[in-house]
């Protein structure tokens, strides 16, 4: 091993070791409730805070599924949309003021998200407690539309915000790929005398990888999205069908009660193992995106 | 003394033997030609000669190589390197240095001259390349600011200026216009009074130009070696023949 | 003409999710615009030098949080920034290597981490122990989410530069290590400060790593071992508040974050296009 590598090997074993150490400290600090709850911190719904210790109680089944709840419906909105930017953009605009359009799109995928929370409490939220009402005075007997919430703050609220928070990293990703087709297919393909649907209906059956990596890359970016969300999610321990309903997601469940935690015997740890489910799912879903782009032939 | 002894090299990159035992004598202060079509191993070949290509991963090598007497394999790389100087086929002048820079970045690194003795050296370094009058008004501008042949040439003072004991070049011509690459042929028939040139061409005109001892090397084997008459004139294997009247290449 | 139509269709689809996509992005810049100017213009330069004031009263300013922001970003670009860029000659200088391959996997999935984690983790092994939030715990978890992206730009960089050079650098027995930092480092700059600034434009925006390592503080001490505010966390807590001024603050520290924030990023933003 020659001297330049060792010298180089702390700062590579320290990115290493900060992910070990962090699983080390999400594990360590989830024994408590787990020795107590045992997997009953993942699928009951109660959150019951006590300053007598064996009072306490946490399960936090329903931050997990309004976080899968809320990332769903980013996902639906998104990767449509995402998918029509993308080809728009490859396709419509001419070659010499793309850029006018791809830099917005940058800059919205960079933005710092708090500026997402605030438009979201001020403008989305006030905006989307009117289309509630349109919708629950119509359609209240539709489990989706069945709760009344005059507030705005919901799933809806932060499934929407999500979105438009993910979307300009999906179609980054999926105009890459797009893009990036060898010329020699596309020129097959327009040679064959195509309309344009049906001739980009081929190139997009030849980037579904990228598109499907695309999709769990922004999902996980949905799942991890903590302060935008925790602003118009509502906040409540809630299990309901109804896009209207107020809920908590693991990274706003987290946001939200961490700050008394401490004031708590086990509740810290219940919290660490929220974290660690967050850990998990991140870790999961960027790994298996990140594994179909490379066999793919990217990153 | 021969400038450079090789005995029986074999060189592999990974399942690939590029070399197949090659054993050459290269006597000093002369310009010796390494010919053969693309592919043949040339380029490894003096590659391993300053054991540039160890550079690469999974790279094996075998046999032996003297540099006047000395084992290349058991010197110290950076000081070899230093006594083997390398000009290559695209000239890799630094791009974010100045003229200057570039011929005194590695004088300074392997502390051949300190002060104002670098200037001297640079100097010096410059007309050897025969780029002096062209630059000494501009020494402080970018490196590729310069043309095709100019760059070239100042490859060339950046590896005499450490003073080195033998020259390589690899296709030092290949990426020039002709008036460029008659230029550096001209420059090489100067250098060669002074320093051994080991120089890798696939054009056996250049060859027969500037050389005075030539090998012809064929898929990883040396097939002929001699003077540079009797490789061209009176070619004892066929395939010499054949690469000099120019029926395969 | 069924396949005349489902082509107009499908142009239409495209149209519509252009739009869809553009309007509520340029909404939201437009908003942030509309409702922070007026407020900044109100309050004058005192918003950016003065304190927060006290529920509807009128005046004040967000200076300790852009203090705080420019002070954690600077610290976590001291701890971050060196390791990085090591992390990143490591992984382009050896590309073949286990540990190498190992360690790019890894970077991609830290960027695409939930940032809260690092907050929490950072807590836990920092703050904890510690016994304070301080604005050094801060600069801790913005040094680990700066990270991935300093590392990987400089990877790139330094991948991106012609072998030539460096074969020419090795040719004059230069070694490994001045072949790195006064060569390939070199030729890569453009790239490697683009990866730095994006780093930095990064981590001055983020919010949730903040929460629970620098905490929050409405004045500040000055003092990197004292709890801090920063642009969006003051943001993010100044929205709860039910005071209307409150709220207007929040909308001027957010003009003043996206001023920020585009004053890095576009720049290097219109040196990619031109290159």
């Amino acid at each position: 091993m020659d001297k330049f590598k060792i010298f180089l090997m702390p700062s590579v074993c320290t990115v290493f070791g900060i992910i070990i150490l962090m699983l080390l400290v999400f594990t360590l600090n989830s024994i408590a409730v787990f020795k107590q709850e045992g997997f009953a911190i993942y699928t009951t719904n109660i959150w019951k805070a006590s300053e007598v210790a064996e009072e306490e109680y946490y399960g936090i089944l329903a931050a997990i599924y309004g976080t899968i709840y809320t990332s769903t419906i980013a996902i639906l909105i998104s990767l449509p949309i995402s998918i029509g930017l993308a080809i728009f953009v490859s396709d419509l605009i001419p070659k010499k003021i793309r850029e006018f359009f791809i830099i917005p799109i940058d800059v919205m995928a960079g933005l710092p998200t708090i500026l997402y929370g605030i438009w979201g409490v001020f403008i989305l939220v006030p905006s989307i407690s009117g289309i509630i009402k349109f919708f629950y005075e119509r359609l209240f007997f539709i489990p989706l539309f069945s709760y009344y919430n005059p507030t705005g703050f919901s799933y809806l609220s932060a499934g929407v915000l999500l979105a438009i928070m993910i979307t300009p990293f999906a179609t980054s990703l999926i105009r890459e790929s797009y893009l990036a087709i060898p010329n020699i297919y596309r020129e097959a393909v327009y040679s064959l005398g195509l309309t344009r649907y049906e001739a980009t209906k081929i190139l997009l059956s030849y980037i579904k990888p990228a598109i499907v990596a695309g999709l769990l890359l922004a999902f996980g970016r949905a799942v991890g999205e903590t302060v935008a969300v925790s602003l118009v999610i509502g906040n409540a321990f809630n299990i309901h069908p109804s896009l209207f309903a107020p809920g908590y997601t693991i990274s706003s469940l987290i946001a939200n009660q961490f700050g008394n935690a401490f004031a708590y015997e086990l509740m810290p740890s219940a919290l660490f193992s929220a974290g660690l489910a967050l850990f998990s799912i991140g870790l999961i879903v960027n790994f298996a995106g990140l594994i179909i782009l490379k066999r793919w032939g990217y990153a | 003394m021969n400038a450079v002894e090789i005995e029986g090299l074999r060189v592999r990159y990974q399942d690939l033997e590029v070399l197949k035992g090659v054993d050459l004598d290269i006597p000093a202060k002369v310009c010796f030609a390494i010919m053969g079509p693309s592919g043949c191993g040339k380029s490894t070949l003096l590659k391993t000669m300053n054991r540039l290509i160890e550079l690469n991963e999974g790279v094996k090598i075998e046999g032996e190589i003297r540099l006047f007497g000395e084992s290349i394999f058991k010197v110290d790389v950076t000081r070899l390197r230093r006594e083997v100087g390398m000009v290559f086929q695209h000239p890799n002048p630094f791009p974010h240095m100045s003229i200057y820079d570039n011929v005194a970045f590695a004088v300074k690194c392997n502390g051949i001259a300190k002060g104002k003795e670098i200037d001297r050296v640079v100097e010096w370094a410059l007309k050897k390349a025969a780029l002096w009058e062209e630059v000494k008004e501009r020494l402080k501008n970018k490196a590729n600011q310069l043309s095709g042949g100019q760059m070239q040439r100042l490859c060339i003072a950046r590896a005499l200026a450490l003073k080195p004991k033998v020259l390589l070049m690899d296709e030092p011509t290949a990426n020039l216009d002709p008036i460029a690459a008659n230029k550096i042929e001209d420059l090489i028939q100067e250098l060669k009074k002074e320093y051994t040139i080991v120089i890798v061409t696939h054009s056996p005109a250049q060859a027969a130009r500037v050389a005075e001892y030539v090998a012809f090397l064929y898929m990883g084997r040396v097939i002929e070696v001699g003077e540079v008459n009797e490789i061209f004139e009176r070619p004892k294997n066929e395939l010499t023949e054949k690469y000099v009247t120019g029926r395969i290449g | 003409m069924l396949r005349e139509l489902k082509n107009r269709i499908f142009i239409c689809y495209l149209l519509i999710s252009a739009i869809l996509v553009i309007f509520p992005l340029l909404h939201i810049l437009f908003s942030v615009f509309i409702n922070g100017v007026p407020v900044v213009m109100k309050y004058g330069i005192d918003f950016l030098t003065g304190t927060l004031p006290a529920p509807n009263k009128p005046d004040g300013g967000i200076f300790p949080a852009i203090y705080g922001t420019f002070l954690m970003v600077f610290i976590a670009s001291l701890i971050g920034i060196p390791l990085a860029v090591l992390a990143g000659v490591f992984v382009a200088e050896y590309p073949n290597n286990t540990i190498s391959k190992a360690t790019r996997s890894l970077l991609l999935i830290m960027m695409e981490f939930p940032t809260i984690l690092v907050g929490l983790f950072v807590m836990a092994i920092f703050v904890v122990p510690t016994g304070s939030f301080s604005a050094l715990a801060g600069s801790f978890a913005l040094a680990i989410v700066m990270l991935p992206y300093v590392a990987t730009y400089t990877e790139q960089a330094m991948r991106s530069v012609p072998r030539q050079f460096k074969e020419g650098a090795y040719a004059l027995g230069l070694r490994k290590c001045r072949v790195v930092f006064s060569i390939t480092l070199k030729i890569a700059k453009k790239g490697v400060v683009t990866g730095l600034l994006i780093g930095m434009a990064k981590v001055a925006g983020e919010t949730a790593p903040l929460i629970f390592t620098a905490g929050n503080a409405w004045r500040s001490t000055g003092s990197v071992f004292e709890p801090n505010g920063a642009i969006p966390l003051w943001i993010y807590y100044l929205i709860q508040q039910p005071y209307a001024n409150y709220h207007e603050i929040a909308w001027g520290a957010a003009f003043v974050l996206m001023v920020f924030f585009l004053a890095i990023f576009l720049p290097i933003r219109f040196s990619m296009v031109r290159s």
